[in-house]
């Protein structure tokens, strides 16, 4: 790998480094699974990156790669008991812009969204991230149907998880 | 729900002030990093296995060793088994590293998921072959020993020799078989239930 290639992939990481760090704020549970999922995700994009021929916007590609990583690559912690702990590490939203009830509500939306399975997780992901069904199908490896009728899915089996 | 989830989708774009900032000198040294993505186990532990059976070959090649082997006729034996043994280890480990080539991070995850599922396939058959090598040449050098030295088990009778060595051998292979399932279980459980749910979708 050349200097300058590198040096491409470094700078374009820093500037999209966002799309990383919430896939891992999903994936994980505290701020070493956290590190650990974001260093695992760099390996595997810069492997890829000389493979990346830039057809897909490096953003699109990053999604891709860092979600299939964190659904099949990543080998997560045993020693990390599993625990809803993602009010102190996650989503930290400032208080005065959400009345109490609002805050609540997120709070148990964001728990049901840590409860779903690491496919459905993904889904949820892309859709938070305001990707059309088209986008969803294409990083997920799906057809758009299947994608529409997943979410739905998951959407339902979210609110049994908050309504049980 | 919808609601709901439209609240979260703007509470979700709101989060970018909060997420870590990494600048390029945190990034270089990842860059040097080794992976330790599932895969990479999957290989690594069959390099290990691969090393014990190798250095168990050295451990029991001793002249005491060789002396018993003359005495119970299972010198050409103990040639044979051993070059089919690392042969086929060789093979297993080539596939297992082919495997672990192949998975690239820029399929879709579905591809991606499916490269896993043909290395979970490997180990399963490297599993089979393992257990089943182990009844065929333990079976063979039972066979030769009787025929060869008839005497040194002159005390039982066969019917009892026969039953005493299906036990030991039945409690290894238990006892291998348990071992697998855990180390390699362990590694492709997740692994499973993901395929199972993508799966799933294409239906």
């Amino acid at each position: 790998m050349n200097k300058q290639l590198q040096e491409q992939f470094v700078t374009l990481l820093e500037e999209n480094q966002n799309i990383v760090h919430k896939v891992c704020r999903l994936y994980t549970n505290n701020q070493d699974q956290h590190n650990d999922l974001f260093q695992e995700i760099t390996i595997q994009l810069w492997r890829a990156f000389p493979k990346f021929r830039g057809d897909a916007k490096f953003s699109t590609w990053m999604y891709r790669v860092a979600l299939n990583t964190a659904i099949t690559l990543y080998r997560k912690s045993k020693r990390t008991v599993q625990t809803q702990d993602f009010d102190s590490v996650m989503f930290r939203i400032s208080s005065e812009d959400y009345d109490d009830t609002i805050e609540q509500q997120l709070k148990l939306m964001y728990t049901a969204v840590k409860k779903l399975n690491d496919i459905e997780k993904a889904l949820v992901f892309l859709y938070l991230e305001d990707k059309n069904y088209k986008e969803i199908s294409e990083t997920m490896g799906i057809t758009e149907v299947n994608a529409r009728v997943k979410m739905n899915r998951v959407k339902g089996k979210l609110k049994k998880i908050l309504n049980p | 729900m919808v609601d709901e989830l439209e609240l979260l989708k703007k509470d979700w774009q709101k989060q970018e002030a909060s997420l870590p900032k990494l600048d390029k000198k945190d990034i270089y040294p990842m860059l040097l990093k080794k992976s330790s993505s599932i895969v990479k186990w999957i290989f690594i532990i069959s390099m290990i296995e691969f090393a014990f059976w190798i250095i168990l070959s050295f451990a029991f090649g001793g002249n005491d060793i060789k002396q018993k082997e003359q005495e119970f006729g299972l010198q050409t034996f103990d040639i044979i088994i051993p070059i089919v043994h690392i042969g086929a280890l060789i093979f297993f480990v080539a596939w297992f590293y082919m495997n672990y080539k192949k998975i690239q991070s820029t399929d879709s995850s579905k591809v991606l998921l499916e490269n896993i599922i043909k290395t979970r396939k490997t180990v399963k058959y490297y599993i089979w072959f393992s257990m089943a090598f182990l009844a065929i040449a333990t079976t063979i050098a039972f066979i030769i020993t009787i025929q060869n030295s008839p005497d040194i088990f002159a005390d039982r009778s066969l019917t009892v020799l026969i039953v005493q060595f299906v036990v030991i051998i039945s409690i290894i292979m238990l006892i291998m078989w348990g071992l697998y399932k855990m180390i390699y279980g362990i590694l492709m459980r997740r692994l499973d239930r993901n395929y199972k749910e993508l799966k799933k979708m294409e239906v």
